[in-house]
């Protein structure tokens, strides 16, 4: 008699695994992701004079940090991306990659695009509106970019989208 | 009857279990390719094959033995497409917007739209050697003093913690901090000296072009603004502020705001640009412009009077500045001196050249009896 798990009984076709250079790259670009916005937190509730960034000229990290599109909604965008990069660090991590549980890779896909929604209006703000460039919101910004490629790139085949469904049997999990 | 077939059936499941409790990471392509659909039959277990891995998709059971009978499946080649469509053709679309927003960028000409300003417009070349190499004879020919105009010298503020900035390969360095404004006309005058005085000590780089507000008093006084401004000098940090910009804000309630303080600027604003230091031009809880703060040792408010710059133009002004005959030069040229004593002050008197020439010693003589 052939026992089905939780998972394979579920709907949908089953979850792919993911190679693990993938689950790690994505921890990795998730930490810088973090480590970048702790920076531009903290920048942000003691003074944008602690970062170490060119003051004048195109790329100018005070004057980016300090305008009023440093705001969305009333929120730091500082604070903001913290909190996305909290919330991406959870998904991108191994256990995360491993879950049998379908909403966790829908939601780090969603996160994923909604990320680089938000940051081409920063990157808009910068360009046409602050009229400066900050190194280090740029860094967040091609971190998140090369996230979404690799999510990307995994979440929908590892999810069975765009492919027949097949019996799920001889799933790990 | 069944036992050969059921051996053989028994091993292969045995062999299709162990694949299966394999990591879920692991990477190693199995023969067979894409799973067939059949539950418990599929060698391709719950990992996708690498298609790219050589050979026809689906051509069975590879070099080993034959385990698993694939069907040939026109589907297979086309495996990857959806999934790279997908990520290649979203990659496509956020570098293309992002390739417009710049084209956009750089065709508005570079304006902010927000703010107010206009575009940055450097100073010409000849304009900026003119300022930045006045000859030594005239610095010491000028001294302090002016026929046409009063000199403010700076106060001395003995007893504060020096300010020092971070300068380059980590050193720390005595900071020179000017908190100005475009729109202001004592900025405007003032700046002509700091910039004389500073190029002795270091090196200007994107000064840029500006005048006071043509709707405040002594209107579109012709001067630089420090708003791009790079200054290298291997004695002092110098850190130039230009707080707002000559042009009246949307609602017409002031100017527009160009850069905002920092924690530090503020708290050198709030602390030393007061009228506790500068009773006779600043009430209480006001601050005013301009502020040069020299190491917290030296304050200045304003150096002279801008009127006389009255009906010059820029190319006039930096011109004359290799004259010592000239009034104008006079006037700026013994504000920087006093600026050039006061730096001289913080960096322990360097460079000797400078410091010890006979403009500056004489400003340095009068700082000490003010």
């Amino acid at each position: 008699m052939q026992v089905l798990t939780r998972a394979a009984r579920a709907e949908g076709p089953e979850i792919q695994a993911v190679p693990a250079w993938r689950i790690a790259l994505s921890g990795v670009l998730s930490l810088a992701g973090l480590g970048l916005s702790v920076y531009l937190t903290v920048a942000h509730f003691v003074g944008a004079g602690i970062l170490v960034c060119s003051n004048s000229g195109a790329v100018n990290c005070l004057k980016v940090t300090t305008s009023a599109q440093s705001h969305f909604l009333g929120m730091p965008v500082a604070v903001l991306g913290l909190g996305y990069w909290v919330v991406m660090t959870a998904l991108n991590s191994p256990w995360a990659w491993r879950s049998a549980d379908r909403r966790i890779h829908a939601a780090r896909l969603a996160l994923s695009v909604l990320g680089i929604g938000f940051v081409l209006y920063l990157l808009s703000a910068e360009l046409l509106i602050i009229g400066a460039i900050c190194i280090y919101c740029t860094g967040v910004h091609i971190i998140t970019f090369a996230q979404l490629v690799l999510v990307m790139a995994t979440v929908p085949a590892m999810l069975g989208w765009g492919r027949a469904p097949t019996t799920a049997a001889g799933r790990r999990r | 009857m069944a036992n050969p077939t059921g051996s053989d059936r028994t091993k292969t499941d045995k062999e299709r279990s162990k694949q299966m409790s394999r990591p879920v990471t692991s990477n190693q392509p199995r023969a067979g390719g894409r799973p067939n659909g059949r539950s418990g039959q599929g060698a391709g277990g719950p990992r996708r094959s690498n298609t790219r891995s050589g050979g026809p998709p689906n051509r069975g059971g590879g070099g080993g033995g034959r385990r698993t009978p694939s069907r040939p499946s026109p589907r297979s080649p086309s495996r990857r497409s959806p999934t790279a469509l997908l990520t290649w053709g979203t990659a496509a679309l956020v570098v293309v917007i992002v390739i417009v927003l710049v084209v956009v960028k750089i065709v508005g000409g570079g304006n902010t739209l927000s703010s107010g300003a206009k575009a940055f417009q450097p100073a010409s070349p000849t304009v900026v050697a003119q300022v930045t190499s006045v000859p030594a004879s005239v610095f010491n020919e000028v001294g302090i003093t002016s026929p046409v105009a009063a000199i403010n010298p700076p106060i001395t503020i003995p007893g504060q913690k020096q300010l020092t900035f971070p300068g380059p390969n980590g050193t720390s360095l005595p900071g020179v901090y000017f908190y100005g404004a475009e729109y202001c006309p004592y900025c405007a005058a003032a700046r002509w000296s700091a910039i004389v005085a500073l190029s002795r000590f270091g090196t200007f780089k994107k000064l840029g072009n500006m005048q006071s507000s043509s709707t405040d008093i002594d209107p579109s006084t012709p001067t630089f603004t420090f708003v791009e401004t790079k200054y290298t000098s291997p004695y002092i940090v110098f850190k130039p502020e230009e707080y707002y910009s000559n042009q009246v804000n949307a609602a017409g309630t002031g100017y527009t705001v160009l850069t905002p303080f920092t924690k530090v600027e503020a708290s050198l604003v709030d602390t030393y640009d007061t009228s506790k230091y500068f009773p006779q031009t600043l009430s209480e809880g006001e601050a005013g412009f301009p502020f040069f703060d020299f190491g917290n040792k030296l304050l200045q408010d304003t150096l002279y009077d801008p009127s006389i710059l009255q009906g010059l133009t820029r190319n006039e002004i930096a011109s004359g500045l290799a004259d010592a005959k000239n009034p104008i030069t006079q006037v700026i040229v013994a504000g920087a001196n006093y600026f050039s004593a006061s730096v001289c002050d913080i960096d322990g008197q360097m460079p000797a050249s400078v410091c010890t020439s006979k403009g500056v010693t004489a400003a340095a003589k009068a700082l000490k009896q003010s």
